[in-house]
């Protein structure tokens, strides 16, 4: 019953639909009856089709003449800049008129020096990028070397190329990748990746000095983020180019493995926030020593300048002893908050801590073996800048740095506990004009390197004052 | 206003920073001391003023006999159980070293020990000179002084009827060949003249092997000495004839170049004398029998 009702239901509504586009087809054809019909199009002549195709001959070969050299200009973009740092240290405590007995090198260290000065060659062809940067200085007389050398694979093609520290800094609305191989910046914290000319101080902090010294290694880089996430890894040799043993080759086939984690927002309009989390493991090396021979030697004890058969003493020769390696790793963690102030300026807080095993590969070289006990190290630092307008900008920073927080003394009637950290309060000012700074630092340092007269360690003076011009192109 | 506050602040800040600096040593690499102690710090100045009840250095034990130039003689000592370091210097120097103390010695339990390894200016004057050594307790007062004589000799050019010397100014390491009339080379490998008898004509004890003798090695294998001198002597007559005085650089040992003279004294009248340069090339060239630059030919009558 109800099917058949139904059935009936739509027959009906299909009827009334069917009159309905009856007289809609006949009222259009009534309409175009009204109007005046078009006149029908000459047929086409021959002459006017070969006129058409040669206009459209042309046209393509004049598309083709612009964009071919638009095209080949891409593919060879090369991209040149550069700055220099060139000092005047105008105070050094430590500064002497003498060279170090050891080394042979002068101690005097009030003097102009170019502290760098870097050329950047860098081509970016979309999916490919490349970069090679030259360095030259007069820290140790004059030097040029090669600083940055990388090829990388980007993702996708269209972004930007962004160093490590302009990712830890920066969201990013599509996710990108950065594959790069070569000399490159490690992956670490933020300290060890901030670029030299954008680094508002003078240098890096000691703890970035020692840990990673210079910045470069040789290996292979994933860099990338979404969003208000960052990321970096890294395989590297874990031989820095500034590393006091092997700098810039690798004793053994152990690589090291070096991440970042982070996030970067602007939380509301005005203020940022940038956060990281990063890690190192890998081995260091340690040097063994070759087979020496047996060897007579004469010590004058009674200071006669005769040889007596009581003073000849032979010293035995001893086997060559194997390389070692050890294990060494790096934890840390880098924020900063960006304020930005009306009328003033950014006001910038940065802040780092880094708790590391076996990792100083600086002037404290660390070496377990030889030491026969682990070398903890330890080092924070804290520092806040602020833009004086766009015109200049004034900081200060405090960093310290413990290369082995198990030091001991050795004292009259036994060890005692030794604080060896190096401690360096940093004030900075510059002025700023277009690519062009001036900057005026004052460093004042702490350290256990000095003995008092009492034979306790105490700071041996250190303190520098340092005027830098920079300029950039 | 608000930049005024910013900049008043960092001042504020540099200045607290400062104040906070007073305890520090400077750095002094004491090259114009006469007396200098490895590993010790250096505090420019005189020794402060004894305390009455400052503690006592019971012992040093210091060689008296010492030349200027030398390095690496070995001071030793003991102190009162205060004591928490020692002073070390020479009378009128110009500072004073501080050495801290060390572990008590198996014999004295309660007294701390100390070992310094002194060198001396080559500028040192030949005399008596008056080794002063300080303890110091851990508040900073210095105890009575302990001082030691030590004789400075100047090393002159050693005795001999016939003697050929050569000098130099840094720590380089150049030494003396002289081949005399027989053929005969005197060097650091063959430091005299005698020739050996057959093995068929056995000499008797004791007897008498005049000839040349190379007194030192001076500054061998880099090994400062401070002594920049060899001298081959002959004590009695030398053989008469033709004698070649050769230069050899063995290594400049860090120096750039390094300026040398030589000269042969007969009876206290000199043959002859030159001088030279060593430079970075004379080191290429092989350094054994025969080796170095001809720095003089001398006939002796």
């Amino acid at each position: 019953m109800h099917f058949r009702t139904g059935a009936a239901a739509f027959a009906a509504v299909a009827l009334m639909n069917g009159v309905a586009q009856a007289q809609a087809q006949a009222q259009a054809q009534a309409q175009a009856q009204a109007q005046e019909p078009p006149p029908p199009p000459p047929p086409p002549q021959t002459s006017e089709i070969a006129e058409l195709r040669a206009r459209v001959d042309a046209l393509e070969t004049r598309v083709a003449r612009t964009e071919a050299p638009r095209e080949s200009r891409t593919s060879t973009a090369l991209t040149v800049s550069g700055y220099v740092h060139v000092d005047w240290v105008a105070l050094r405590q430590s500064s002497q008129n003498e060279v170090n007995p050891s080394t042979g090198e002068p101690l005097n260290e009030n003097r102009f020096l170019i502290h760098r000065a870097r050329l950047r060659l860098e081509t970016d062809q979309g999916l490919l990028h490349g970069a090679l940067v030259v360095d030259a200085n007069t820290i140790r007389g004059l030097q040029v070397r090669p600083w940055n050398m990388e090829a990388s694979i980007k993702w996708p093609p269209d972004i930007r190329y962004k160093a490590p520290a302009a990712v830890a800094q920066s969201s990013s609305k599509e996710a990108f990748v950065i594959v790069t191989a070569g000399l490159l910046m490690t992956p670490f914290g933020f300290d060890v990746p901030e670029l030299e000319n954008e680094r508002p101080f003078l240098e890096r902090t000691t703890m970035s000095s020692e840990l990673v010294p210079q910045s470069y290694d040789l290996g292979l880089r994933v860099l990338g983020g979404y969003r208000i996430v960052n990321y970096a890894f890294a395989i590297v040799n874990g031989d820095p180019i500034g590393e006091s043993t092997f700098p810039g080759r690798d004793p053994n086939k152990s690589k090291d493995l070096v991440f970042r984690v982070g996030t970067s927002s602007e939380i509301i309009d005005g203020l940022r926030f940038d956060a990281g989390f990063s890690g190192l493991n890998g081995r260091g090396f340690h040097k063994g020593n070759a087979p020496t021979k047996d060897q007579l030697v004469w010590r004058d004890q009674n200071e006669d300048g005769q040889v007596q058969q009581t003073e000849l003493q032979v010293i035995t020769g001893s086997p060559a002893t194997p390389s070692q390696g050890f294990q060494r790793f790096a934890l840390g963690a880098d924020a900063r908050v960006h304020l930005r102030l009306p009328k003033l300026g950014e006001l910038t807080l940065r802040a780092e801590i880094v708790r590391a095993k076996n990792l100083d590969r600086g002037t404290f070289t660390a070496d377990p073996i030889a030491t026969t006990r682990d070398l903890r190290e330890l080092g924070w630092y804290l520092g806040v800048t602020q833009e004086l307008t766009r015109w200049g900008m004034i900081g200060v920073r405090y960093d310290t740095y413990d290369p082995d927080a198990d030091a001991r003394d050795q004292r009259a009637f036994g060890l005692v506990p030794k604080d060896s950290s190096l401690e360096t309060w940093s004030f900075m000012g510059q002025v700023r004009w277009k690519t062009a700074r001036l900057l005026a630092q004052y460093d004042h340092r702490s350290n256990a390197l000095g003995r008092d007269v009492t034979g306790a360690p105490t700071t041996l003076e250190d303190d520098s004052f340092t005027l830098r011009a920079v300029v950039g192109f | 206003m608000r930049l005024r506050g910013l900049v008043f602040a960092l001042v504020a800040l540099v200045a607290l920073v400062a104040a906070t600096s007073c305890d520090a040593t400077a750095p002094d690499e004491a090259t114009d001391a006469r007396l200098r102690v490895k590993n010790g710090q250096f505090f420019r100045g005189g020794v402060p003023a004894e305390e009455g009840g400052g503690p006592r250095v019971k012992s040093v034990t210091v060689s008296p006999l010492v030349h200027p130039g030398q390095v690496g003689r070995t001071c030793a000592g003991e102190l009162d159980a205060a004591a928490t370091s020692v002073a070390l210097t020479l009378e009128g120097d110009v500072g004073y070293w501080i050495v801290p103390a060390g572990l008590p010695s198996v014999l004295a339990a309660g007294s701390p020990t100390f070992t310094a390894e002194l060198s001396f200016s080559s500028t040192l004057p030949a005399g008596r000179q008056m080794f002063v050594a300080h303890a110091v307790d851990g508040a900073g007062h210095f105890g009575a002084a302990l001082a030691k004589p030590l004789d400075v000799t100047v090393t002159a050019r050693p005795a001999g009827r016939f003697v050929i010397s050569l000098k130099w100014e840094n720590a380089a390491d150049l030494d003396l060949h002289v081949t005399d009339p027989r053929g005969v080379e005197i060097w650091k490998r063959n430091i005299n003249s005698y020739e050996p008898p057959p093995p068929d004509m056995p000499e008797a004890p004791n007897t008498p092997h005049p000839g040349g003798l190379l007194d030192v090695d001076s500054n061998a294998s880099c090994v400062a000495d401070g002594r920049h001198a060899e001298n081959v002597v002959y004590a009695d007559a030398p053989p008469s004839g033709h004698y070649t005085v050769r230069v050899d650089t063995s290594s400049l040992c860090g120096t750039p170049t390094s300026h040398w003279r030589v000269e042969g004294i007969l009876g206290g009248v000199s043959l002859g004398a030159a001088e030279g340069l060593a430079t970075e090339l004379d080191t290429r060239f092989p350094h054994d029998r025969g080796a170095g630059v001809l720095a003089l030919e001398l006939d002796v009558p």
